[in-house]
C-alpha cells in the first residue's frame, strides 16, 4: 500500500485494516458477534415464558441429548435456552455498566483536568477514597443497599468502575490539555464545553475505547460473581452466575449444570479481553508486547 | 497616530506554585494604536508570553495573580467574565502560537478548524458563509482552498503556521498577537511567513504584537519595540530610536546588539551578555539587571531606576537618570 492511500484513510479505517490482519482479533470478534447475535435473537431461538422459565418436573436433570443440547436443570428447564437468554443479561451488565461508568469517568476526568486546581483535587480525592476500597466490595455494598435485582446490579457495577476510569482518562486528558491546540482553541474564543468535547475527547478516543473493552469482561465476571452469591439478578431470570450457583448443589452427579454456564462465562470474557488487547495493539502498534 | 486600541497599565503577574512566588511580569506599561505593529523582545522567561496571555485573559486560573489593568477598546480584559472573553477571543484579539506543529488539533481537517472559529463568531450566518470564508482565508495565506479537507499532518511546518495565521485572521481581528511565530520554522520559511504577515497586516489594518528573540525580524517588521528583562520593560520606543546606535541605551540593549555577529567584521567568538537572567522567584533588589551590568553603580544595587524619556524613547536605567540631571 503506498503512502498516499494510507494518508487518505481516517484513523479508524487504518485501525480496522490492522485488526483485519490479526487472526486472534478476528476469531475473538467472531465469537463476540456470535454471542451478541444469540442475545439479540434469543426470543427466536427459545420462548422466554414457555421454555426459559417454565418448570417441567418430567424432564429435570437430564444429561445433554438431542432434544436438550446442554441438558436440563433441577427444574427441568433447558440449559441451552437459558444460556442463550443469559447472554442478554451478561451483555447488558458487561456493556451497559461499562458504558455508564466510562461515560461518568470521562466527564469527571475532563472536568478535573480542564479546570484543575481545587476542582481537580476534590474530584480526584473522592476517587481515591472510592479506589481504596476494592471494586467488588463497593458493588457488594451497593447491591446489598439497593437490594438484589437487575438495575441495582448495573448501578453497582457502574459506580465501582468510575474511579478507575476517571484516573486513567484524566492522566491522558492532562497530556492532551498540555497541547498548544487546546490553548489555541481557547484563544479563538471556543467555549469550555466545546474545548472539552470537540478538542479533548476526540484526542483521547482511543484510550476510551480501550477502557471500554478492557472493562466489559471484568463487569461480566463481577456481575456473575454477585449473582452467584445471591446479590445480583433474581431467579428465575436466566443469568450465568446464578445458573452456576444453583448448579453447585448437583455438580457431582450432573456436571453439565455448571460446565455449560462456566464455558459461556469463560468464552465471553476471553473473547472480549482478547479483542480488547488486539484493539489496543491496532490503535497503537508501538505498544505491542508492552503492558 | 490613530486611535488607542490597547493600553496596559501597571500590569504585574505573579505565579504561585507550592508557596513560591515567581514575579513573571512587573509593572509593565504599554500602549498600542490601531494598525500599529509592536515588537516585544527579550530573553526566555522575560515575561513576554505571560504579558501576551494576560491580554487574552488566558493565564492559568489557579496559579496566576494579576494586578493593574489591560484595557482593550476601553474594556479591562483582566476583569471581564469568561463569556465576554470568549466573544473577544478570536473575533477581536487572536493569537498565533509558537509551535505550529502542536497548535493544530490532529483529529480535524484544517478547513474544519478554520470553519470552527468563523462559526463561533458568526452564529447567525449559515454553512455557505462559513465555507466561503474558509476558502477565502486559505487563498489569502496562499494555500489552495481544495486542501481544506486535509489533516494537519499532511502539511509542512511553514504551511501549518500559515494555517494558524489563517485561523487567527479568519474573523478580521483588530489585534493579532504573534508569539514567536517563526521560531519553529527554518529561515526561508520564516521570510515567507513574515512577508505574508506584513502584506496581510497592511491589507487588513490589523494591529500586531510580535513577540520574538529575533532583532532582525523586529527591525524589518515593527513600528515600535519594547525590550523586556525580568518582567519589566527596560527600554521602549519607535524602531528608529532603539536601533540607532548613537542614541543612549540601556546596557542590556547595548549587550543585546553587541551579541549579534556582524557580517562585515571577522569575529572569532560571539560576545554574549555575561551571566543569566535572575530567577523570578528571587529577584535582586534595585535594578534587576545590576548583577550582569558592566556599568553597575552603588545606587543600582539598592534603588530601582525610574523610567525616563531620552531622545523620544523610554529607558529604565540609573545612568540615564544621571545624565538627565546633569
Amino acid at each position: 500500500m503506498n503512502v498516499q492511500t494510507m494518508k487518505k484513510r481516517g484513523q479508524f479505517a487504518e485501525v480496522w485494516g490492522r485488526l483485519r490482519k490479526n487472526k486472534l482479533a478476528m476469531i475473538s470478534l467472531s465469537v463476540l458477534l456470535l454471542i451478541c447475535m444469540a442475545a439479540i435473537f434469543a426470543d427466536l431461538i427459545a420462548n422466554y415464558n414457555n421454555i426459559v422459565i417454565k418448570q417441567n418436573g418430567a424432564e429435570r436433570l437430564m444429561a445433554p441429548c438431542a432434544q436438550h443440547w446442554f441438558g436440563t436443570d433441577e427444574f427441568g428447564r433447558d440449559i441451552f435456552a437459558r444460556i442463550i437468554h443469559g447472554a442478554r443479561m451478561a451483555l447488558l451488565m458487561g456493556f451497559g455498566a461499562t458504558i455508564i461508568s466510562v461515560a461518568a469517568g470521562l466527564i469527571l476526568a475532563c472536568v478535573a483536568s480542564y479546570f484543575g486546581g481545587v476542582v481537580d483535587m476534590v474530584i480526584m480525592r473522592v476517587m481515591d477514597v472510592l479506589n481504596s476500597v476494592p471494586a467488588l466490595v463497593i458493588s457488594l455494598a451497593i447491591c446489598s443497599g439497593l437490594g438484589a435485582g437487575t438495575w441495582q446490579l448495573i448501578v453497582a457495577l457502574s459506580v465501582a468502575g468510575i474511579p478507575i476510569h476517571t484516573r486513567m482518562i484524566r492522566s491522558n486528558a492532562l497530556g492532551v490539555m498540555g497541547n498548544e491546540y487546546i490553548e489555541a482553541a481557547k484563544s479563538q474564543g471556543a467555549s469550555t464545553a466545546s474545548v472539552i468535547f470537540s478538542h479533548m475527547v476526540p484526542n483521547i478516543a482511543s484510550i476510551i475505547i480501550i477502557q471500554i473493552t478492557s472493562t466489559v469482561a471484568t463487569n461480566i465476571l463481577m456481575g456473575a460473581t454477585l449473582s452467584f452469591i445471591g446479590l445480583g439478578v433474581k431467579p428465575p431470570r436466566p443469568e450465568w452466575g446464578l445458573m452456576l450457583s444453583s448448579g453447585t448443589d448437583y455438580m457431582l452427579k450432573n456436571p453439565h449444570m455448571v460446565i455449560f454456564p462456566g464455558i459461556a462465562i469463560i468464552l465471553t470474557a476471553l473473547s472480549v479481553n482478547t479483542f480488547g488487547d488486539c484493539l489496543r495493539d491496532a490503535f497503537d502498534p508501538k505498544l505491542k508486547g508492552k503492558a | 497616530m490613530g486611535e488607542k486600541l490597547l493600553e496596559i497599565k501597571d500590569l504585574s503577574v505573579r505565579y504561585t506554585t507550592d508557596g513560591v512566588i515567581a514575579h513573571a511580569v512587573n509593572h509593565v506599561n504599554l500602549e498600542l494604536d490601531k494598525g500599529e505593529i509592536l515588537g516585544i523582545v527579550g530573553e526566555t522567561g522575560a515575561g513576554k508570553t505571560t504579558t501576551a496571555l494576560g491580554i487574552l485573559n488566558l493565564l492559568p486560573r489557579y496559579t496566576a495573580q494579576t494586578d493593574g489593568e489591560i484595557l482593550f477598546n476601553g474594556v479591562n480584559v483582566l476583569r471581564a467574565s469568561e463569556k465576554e472573553m470568549q466573544k473577544i477571543r478570536g473575533e477581536h484579539i487572536s493569537m498565533i502560537f509558537q509551535d505550529p506543529m502542536t497548535s493544530l488539533n490532529p483529529v480535524y481537517t484544517v478547513g474544519d478548524q478554520i470553519g470552527r472559529v468563523v462559526k463561533i463568531h458568526n452564529k447567525e450566518k449559515g454553512k455557505e458563509f462559513v465555507e466561503q470564508r474558509v476558502d477565502e482565508i486559505l487563498n489569502l495565506v496562499g494555500i489552495p482552498a481544495e486542501r481544506k479537507v486535509e489533516y494537519p499532518f499532511n502539511f509542512s511546518g511553514g504551511m501549518k503556521q500559515r494555517i494558524m495565521i489563517a485561523i487567527a485572521l479568519a474573523c478580521n481581528p483588530e489585534l493579532l498577537i504573534a508569539d514567536e511565530p517563526t521560531t519553529a520554522l527554518d529561515v526561508t520559511i520564516q521570510a515567507q511567513v513574515i512577508s505574508m504577515m506584513r502584506s496581510l497586516q497592511r491589507e487588513l489594518g490589523t494591529a500586531v504584537i510580535l513577540i520574538t528573540h529575533d532583532l532582525g525580524l523586529v527591525a524589518n517588521f515593527c513600528d515600535k519595540v519594547a525590550v523586556m528583562y525580568s518582567g519589566e520593560i527596560i527600554e521602549s520606543g519607535a524602531i528608529e530610536q532603539i536601533f540607532d546606535s548613537t542614541n543612549p541605551h540601556h546596557p542590556y540593549v547595548v549587550g543585546l546588539f553587541g551579541s549579534i555577529p556582524k557580517i562585515t567584521r571577522k569575529t572569532k567568538r560571539l560576545t554574549p551578555i555575561e551571566g543569566l537572567m535572575p530567577n523570578p522567584a528571587s529577584l535582586p533588589e534595585g535594578c534587576k539587571f545590576h548583577p550582569r551590568c558592566p556599568y553597575c553603580m552603588d545606587i543600582c544595587k539598592t534603588e530601582e531606576p525610574e523610567a525616563v524619556i531620552v531622545n523620544d524613547h523610554l529607558i529604565k536605567c540609573h545612568r540615564c537618570v544621571r545624565k538627565e540631571e546633569a
